[in-house]
């Protein structure tokens, strides 16, 4: 049985055709797919072509998850050199993706990346790359840094 | 960029390790707030990889320790004392928690086995120890929150076994699991095997990290050994106190906060 093929379409016009198991994936396709089965061409509104493009490219190689220690061991390296791809502001942009379309494996994923890589962040370089703003006074900054002073601070950090 | 809804930074920051997080505290308010929620730090218990740091009681004071075996000869060193006590801890070697259970050694009619207390059914239950000749020189220890472990040492020898259970289920028979075996140098000095009474082990690295003292009571040490001798390092540790030998134990940070009851405090 040859299978169905789906054309995905980015927010800036790119368009990606892949197998219907492989779109399936996206669980918002699926749903889609659910509520009328006719459609082969499906717009995404929130994600742009070379973000979606690395959705897709997890997608297929998850498509056929196999139970074998084996298998689970190479898909998790296969993961790791993934991850390792992308800087932080890119991995930002594939979990707003990966939320919006639904992949629960790579939400999974790019959230345990993230948060490896940021824990060795600074507040400042937090709020950099986070777009946050400081809305503490000074004064104030300065009181939660000192309360959370970190008894285990000195012997985290390497000494120069 | 950016602009990630709460629910994201919220699935995020759950795996961000605890010690990290209360750095990220003054990222802005509203990190603050989240990371002070109850609901979170639930999550963040439940989801961030624990983390384990090594603390040594010594002379009624808590102080941190820094162990490294990534170097050619490990090192330990002592950080400034954390807090300082007036009164006794029990012995490490009275109990250990895991998981919210407590578990003891425990003896009746000649019988040794292991007694765990369940803090959620405030049950008692108990549990086979291994089949070992005798039980005498035995010490329990728990690692990265995770799993139970315990040392054996044979007595008038010098080495020392580590048995892990390969499950704990209530009422049920235990199996334990000899993980691995080291041995300790015998101080020629005094011709004393020296003892255990605390220890902590990395299973991958099979290496022990623990604090041991001689008959002769003013030598106490924490030592690194691994299996086959590998590692094998001593610190002498001074300790004033005589009646009370220093032992070391595990400390996982957590988000978590005990809720005091303030009537109690303020009375």
């Amino acid at each position: 049985m040859s299978s169905n093929k789906i054309v995905l379409t980015s927010s800036d016009g790119e368009s990606f055709e892949v197998e219907e198991v492989v779109a399936r994936k996206l669980q918002i396709v699926g749903h889609m797919l659910e509520d009328d089965c006719v459609i082969n061409e499906i717009p995404l509104q929130n994600v742009t072509g070379d973000i979606l493009s690395m959705v897709i490219e997890y997608c297929k190689t998850h498509v056929d998850e196999e139970e074998s220690e084996e298998a689970q061991t190479k898909l998790k390296t296969w993961d790791e050199e993934f991850m390792k791809k992308f800087d932080i502001k890119t991995l930002l942009q594939i979990i707003l993706a990966a939320n919006y379309l639904n992949v629960k494996g790579l939400l999974d994923l790019v959230s345990q990346t993230i948060a490896d890589t940021i824990k060795d962040y600074t507040p400042e370089q937090i709020r950099e790359v986070f777009g946050v703003e400081n809305d503490y006074t000074e004064e104030e900054e300065a009181e939660v840094r000192k309360e959370n002073a970190w008894a285990f601070d000195e012997a985290d950090t390497p000494k120069p | 960029m950016s602009d990630l809804p709460l629910d994201l930074v919220e699935e995020l920051l759950s795996r961000v390790p605890a010690t990290s997080l209360k750095r990220l505290r003054s990222t802005c308010k509203k990190w603050n707030a989240l990371l002070n929620n109850r609901r979170f730090t639930e999550k963040h218990f439940r989801e961030a990889s624990k983390q384990s740091h090594a603390l040594l009681w010594k002379d009624f004071r808590v102080c941190p320790m820094r162990i490294n075996l990534n170097v050619a000869a490990p090192s330990i060193e002592f950080k400034s004392v954390l807090i300082a006590l007036n009164y006794y801890l029990l012995e490490s070697e009275n109990g250990v928690s895991l998981k919210g259970n407590t578990y003891w050694f425990a003896l009746d009619d000649d019988t040794s086995f292991l007694l765990g207390f369940d803090f959620t059914t405030e049950r008692f239950n108990r549990f086979s120890l291994p089949s070992t000749e005798n039980l005498d020189m035995m010490v329990l220890s728990v690692f990265r929150e995770e799993k139970l472990s315990m040392s054996h040492e044979k007595f008038c020898t010098s080495k020392m076994d580590i048995w892990i259970p390969n499950r704990i289920d209530s009422e049920a028979a235990l199996s334990w699991k000899k993980s691995f075996s080291i041995e300790f140098k015998i101080l020629s000095i005094c011709h004393y095997f020296p003892f255990c009474n605390s220890f902590m082990i990395d299973k991958e690295k099979k290496v022990v990290v623990c604090t041991a003292t001689t008959l002769v009571r003013d030598k106490n040490m924490v030592s690194i050994i691994g299996e086959d001798n590998a590692y094998y390092t001593e610190i002498p540790v001074e300790s004033t106190n005589c009646s009370c030998s220093p032992y070391i134990f595990n400390y996982v940070p957590s988000l978590v906060q005990i809720q005091q009851c303030r009537d109690k405090i303020e009375e």
